[in-house]
């Protein structure tokens, strides 16, 4: 059995002042009928997300055999903006949770847990989505306290079992080796150190940080090159940042039945997609990223 | 050398920290208390029951964190008097008093102070099923309180 993950932010900006263009929701419906045809996609989670795009989107992306979950809204203080689907012969979300840090009057969102059945399996998959606040309005300090404390709700489910099936995915807005995910979130790019120690997570999109192609004489590397997931102009240094990541407990590196292909795993970059992403005229800046997980298959 | 004394100076300070906090969550549950008997006169107390065992188990207690179940209960109800108790959140404390979190209706708040803690719990009141459930405790003490 195999389960494909995706996450995308979509650019929408919920919170901006002016809606997301028809063509805009029209690429997104359009891009997502390519996850589930091509893809194989069994999780879709997106963000950026609010009541009127999730409508939007559920009408008019032609796919069958899938749940629509919306999980964005605002509560008191707060506004998430993730929905999720799910392909629902092999999965069955059980339980949502929103996750909110306050200190004084403020608060900030860490994640959404979601508690989630598949088929044929019979431990829950714990999966934390997460679309942290951008760099402008919480500093890396800040960020790392967001770590902790989204880590702290990781460990309620592993320290009592090292190797729950747990999952955690998202627009970061911090590198893989920013401290609110290493030291924060306890992640490494390191695969024997999280078979040793089990309650750190691992993170395949270190990987994914550099380059996508090499440098070569000859070859132009200077107009259409990827290095990451999210497209800045304007980044002086860098205009491409590794923020959208997963990260996997270690029952997916060989602690369980699960196992993660890491070949199939990374930033989905196609032509289309990337064009979306570079091009000045249009919204995108997020490129999606994608997982597979593989069961062995049981010889009872 | 390593100065111990320093370090269990710095032990003492971080007790005496943990203990204070403890006792400001306290206080924060006491004045909840205090202002809906001033309008409930008893026929709404809530209170955080907790659960005798931790997590992983008694060896580890004063380190992992103190699971409790926030729940209400009619102080003039006849029922009371056999602990009948109503839960509206679940609720989580750091043995070092912050954080603590109270959790909701797919809500999870986590309280670094006791602002924070102030507002989760003002949330939890005006949340409308929580609110709902609070008025048929309160409403209990007409069909059960003993004459």
């Amino acid at each position: 059995m195999k389960l494909t993950l995706v996450w995308w932010n979509t650019s929408f900006a919920p919170l901006s002042k002016t809606a997301a263009s028809e063509s805009h929701l029209n690429t997104v419906c359009r891009v997502l009928e390519w996850f589930v045809e091509q893809l194989q996609a069994d999780f879709i989670a997106l963000a950026e997300i609010n009541d009127d795009y999730f409508n939007y989107l559920e009408q008019y992306t032609n796919i069958n055999g899938f749940r629509w979950l919306n999980l964005s809204g605002k509560n008191e203080r707060i506004t998430f903006d993730t929905c999720v689907l799910v392909r629902e012969d092999k999965l069955q979300i059980l339980d949502t949770q929103n996750l909110i840090v306050s200190k004084a009057t403020n608060s900030v969102k860490i994640g959404q847990k979601l508690i989630m059945a598949v088929a044929d399996y019979d431990l829950p998959v714990h999966i934390f989505l997460s679309h942290w606040t951008n760099v402008r309005d919480c500093y890396e300090a800040d960020r790392q306290h967001l770590g902790i404390r989204l880590r702290d709700e990781v460990d309620t489910i592993l320290q009592s079992d090292h190797s729950a099936p747990v999952i955690l995915l998202g627009d970061y807005n911090a590198e893989p080796f920013a401290d609110s995910l290493t030291t924060g979130l306890s992640s490494t790019r390191d695969m024997t150190r999280v078979r040793k120690k089990p309650l750190l997570l691992y993170n395949p999109f270190w990987r994914h940080l550099g380059e996508a192609k090499s440098y070569k004489h000859g070859v132009d590397a200077t107009t259409k090159n990827r290095c990451g997931t999210y497209y800045y102009k304007s980044g002086s240094i860098t205009r491409w940042h590794t923020f959208d990541q997963m990260l996997f407990s270690s029952c997916f590196i060989g602690g369980n039945a699960w196992h993660l292909n890491e070949e199939l795993t990374g930033i989905i970059d196609t032509p289309e997609l990337f064009n979306l992403v570079i091009d000045a005229k249009q919204k995108f800046d997020h490129l999606p990223i994608i997982s597979v997980l593989e069961k062995e298959t049981s010889h009872d | 050398m390593i100065n111990f004394v320093d370090s269990l100076n710095k032990g003492l300070e971080l007790s005496q920290q943990a203990d204070e906090n403890n006792k400001e969550i306290d206080t924060v549950f006491a004045e909840l208390n205090r202002q809906l008997n001033d309008v409930y006169a008893g026929k709404l107390v809530i209170e955080r029951q907790y659960v005798a065992t931790s997590r992983i188990g008694a060896t580890n207690l004063k380190i992992n964190p103190v699971v409790a179940s926030v729940v209400a209960r009619n102080g003039k109800s006849r029922m009371d008097k056999s602990n009948t108790t109503t839960l509206i959140a679940n609720w989580e404390k750091s043995p070092t008093g912050y954080p603590c979190s109270i959790a909701f209706c797919g809500q999870k708040y986590i309280c670094e102070d006791k602002e924070s803690l102030e507002l989760a719990i003002a949330d939890l009141l005006a949340n409308p099923f929580v609110a709902k459930t609070l008025l048929k405790v309160i409403n209990a003490e007409l069909t059960e309180t003993v004459e």
